[in-house]
């Protein structure tokens, strides 16, 4: 029984005969090639492969199962090969790429309009997005409008080639984060190195195996996915600390605004204050109690920085408004014990702070004060051998650290001409570049003494400490207030 | 030196077959069609011969019938060779008569091995390479 050449099995034919031609003669040429002694034969060896693979994609896209539709034979009959070459055009199964976890938009910039298509068909039934050029020239002016996640370059290109291009993109700021895989033939291989060289990540040999293909532009694609997360939070850590730094500066202004102004009457007040960052845990004032009394107070809270700020800022203003319950503000005593009830450490972040709080009598030229846990205040008095300084003890714990302590009341006389001296431990505790400390007696008291009437002396000391320290950055906060009582 | 009758009406096909025959030791025959494939049967005397199945004139069933159907030449064995193997064809070349069977595209070995098989059958050898 002979053969039933349906229109079908006619093609089938006509189509495997020139490939079974190319395997024959490649065999044959093979074979050849082995009686010369020629057995590298990897080429060739290749072409068998790819024909093969040819032959059976014929068997099974033109099976007469998969054409059961009878008007493809008929138009297969009829030479109408239009409506066949659709049926092709969708590919079985197993050749049906799967999509790819990472997709993105990609350049492909290739001569060859073949070669384009047949990739831009491949990438997006992996599920990615195509653009294309037709050389570096047209894929710079595509790059200047369309935003692109990966580039496919081909090497070999008329009027501007794939090296030139990619010097390009490599060199523009707006575009160099893109990364770029070099197409080329295998026999290309030095030029893909100096792509390499220059910035290409990776390169595709042509003919594209899918594999590779699929495998280096996921990695390509997951690689950029990845540096832009990192650069979007890279972005947003650049925002919040921005973000943090303007609001400490809204809160370092703040609390320099709560510092009072200088005064000239009835007494000469003149003050320096340097946070050691951009808050600092000291604050200080003075206000008339009443019509003759008038207090002048600096507490200086351990630490620096926000949490400190807040408490010192706390602090100063419950002094300032006179807001303590029971306490008479006169007696500095008690405002340093109701402090201390308020201000109890295990409530206030761990943190706690020292004072010194004197009240000034302009009747009895007298000052009562007491100190919790800070430095003296000094009192600069004039006397028939030079100015004397007298350090205003009144020993006392520091704020926060234990409830209910009692602290005690000093009363000193204030001479005419005299000068009173409130400051915190960071105008003395200065560390010399030897890693040896300023010293308070040896050091600190005598300049004082020795420069103690200079109208500008809170600046002046500051920059004696920072001369002493070798450095404009003092590890502490330094406050420093000058008060002149009249002759 | 055996001698094959090739009956293969693809110039191509006859081109490389029968070089790569004669490279392993066989004396070749062509023919072109059905028709010369029996006149050459009868009068060329081959060992063996390779039929292609899908032939003008004459197609390779019709002419391995007609050669199977003549005393003369029915001792022949005939190896059909179909474009391929699609289901079917195989029962079909040896009803026809053939007595062996192979598909294109041909693997050399495998076909030597066919031959050899029909020439030893018959009492004959292969080439000895």
């Amino acid at each position: 029984m002979p053969e039933e050449k349906s229109p079908l099995a006619r093609l089938r034919h006509d189509l495997r005969t020139p490939i079974n031609h190319i395997m024959g003669y490649s065999e044959l040429l093979a074979e050849d090639l082995a009686d010369r002694g020629v057995t590298d034969l990897d080429d060739l060896n290749r072409i068998t492969a790819a024909a093969r693979s040819l032959l059976d994609l014929i068997s099974e896209r033109l099976s007469d199962e998969a054409f059961s539709g009878i008007t493809l034979q008929e138009s297969i009959a009829a030479k109408d090969y239009t409506k066949v070459a659709g049926s092709l055009a969708t590919e079985p199964e197993e050749f049906t790429e799967q999509p790819s976890p990472f997709t993105g938009r990609i350049l492909i910039v290739d001569d060859q309009p073949e070669n384009r298509n047949v990739l831009a068909r491949r990438l997006e039934r992996q599920g990615h997005q195509t653009l294309q050029a037709e050389n570096g020239r047209h894929a710079l002016e595509l790059l200047a409008s369309e935003p692109c996640d990966l580039i496919l370059l081909d090497v070999m290109m008329p009027e501007m080639d794939g090296f030139t291009a990619l010097g390009r993109i490599k060199d523009d700021p707006a575009l160099r984060h893109i990364p770029v895989i070099m197409i080329s033939a295998l026999d290309e291989i030095e030029n893909v190195v100096r792509c390499i060289e220059r910035g290409a990540e990776d390169f595709l040999p042509k003919p594209f195996n899918p594999t590779l293909l699929r495998a280096r532009i996921g990695a390509s694609l997951e690689k950029k996915a990845f540096r832009d997360q990192e650069h979007a939070y890279l972005r947003r850590i650049e925002e919040t600390q921005k973000r943090l730094e303007e609001e400490l500066q809204e809160a370092a202004k703040y609390v320099v605004s709560i510092l009072p102004e200088p005064m000239d009457t009835p007494f000469r007040i003149r003050w320096t204050y340097h946070p050691s960052t951009e808050l600092g845990g000291d604050s200080f004032g003075y206000h008339w109690i009443d019509d003759t009394h008038f207090a002048v107070y600096l507490l200086d809270v351990c630490g620096h920085g926000v949490g400190a700020a807040l408490l010192s800022v706390a602090a100063i203003n419950v002094i300032r408004s006179g807001s303590l319950p029971d306490t008479d503000f006169l007696d500095p005593g008690q405002v340093l014990a109701g402090l201390n009830n308020t201000f109890q450490m295990e409530r206030h972040n761990n943190m706690y702070f020292t004072i010194w709080y004197g009240v000034y009598d302009t009747e009895s030229r007298t000052i009562r004060h007491a100190s919790g846990g800070h430095p003296p205040a000094l009192l600069l008095k004039p006397g028939d051998a030079g100015d004397q300084i007298e350090p205003l003890h009144a020993p006392g714990m520091l704020i926060g650290g234990m409830p209910d302590m009692t602290y005690q009341s000093a009363t000193t006389a204030v001479p005419p001409g005299s000068r009173l001296f409130v400051y915190c431990d960071g105008a003395y505790e200065i560390r010399r570049p030897d890693d040896s400390m300023l010293d308070f007696d040896r050091d600190f008291l005598p300049y004082l003494r020795e420069n103690g009437r200079n109208p500008a002396l809170p600046d002046q000391v500051l920059a004696w400490i920072r001369d002493v320290h070798r450095g404009e950055d003092l590890d502490d906060d330094y406050s420093f207030i000058a008060v002149d009582f009249p002759p | 030196m055996p001698k094959i009758l090739l009956v293969e009406d693809n110039e191509m096909n006859r081109d490389m077959l029968s070089r790569r025959l004669t490279r392993r030791g066989y004396e070749v025959v062509i023919a072109v069609d059905g028709q010369q494939g029996m006149d050459l049967a009868g009068s060329a005397a081959p060992d063996v011969i390779l039929m292609d199945m899908s032939l003008p004139v004459i197609d390779g069933w019709e002419a391995t019938r007609r050669i199977k159907a003549d005393p003369a030449t029915a001792p022949i064995p005939v190896i059909a060779l179909t474009a391929h193997a699609m289901s079917g064809d195989r029962e079909q070349a040896l009803a026809a008569g053939c007595d062996d069977y192979d598909t294109k595209p041909i693997e050399l070995d495998r076909l030597l091995g066919k031959i050899s098989a029909q020439l030893e059958r018959v009492g004959k050898s292969a080439p000895q390479n």
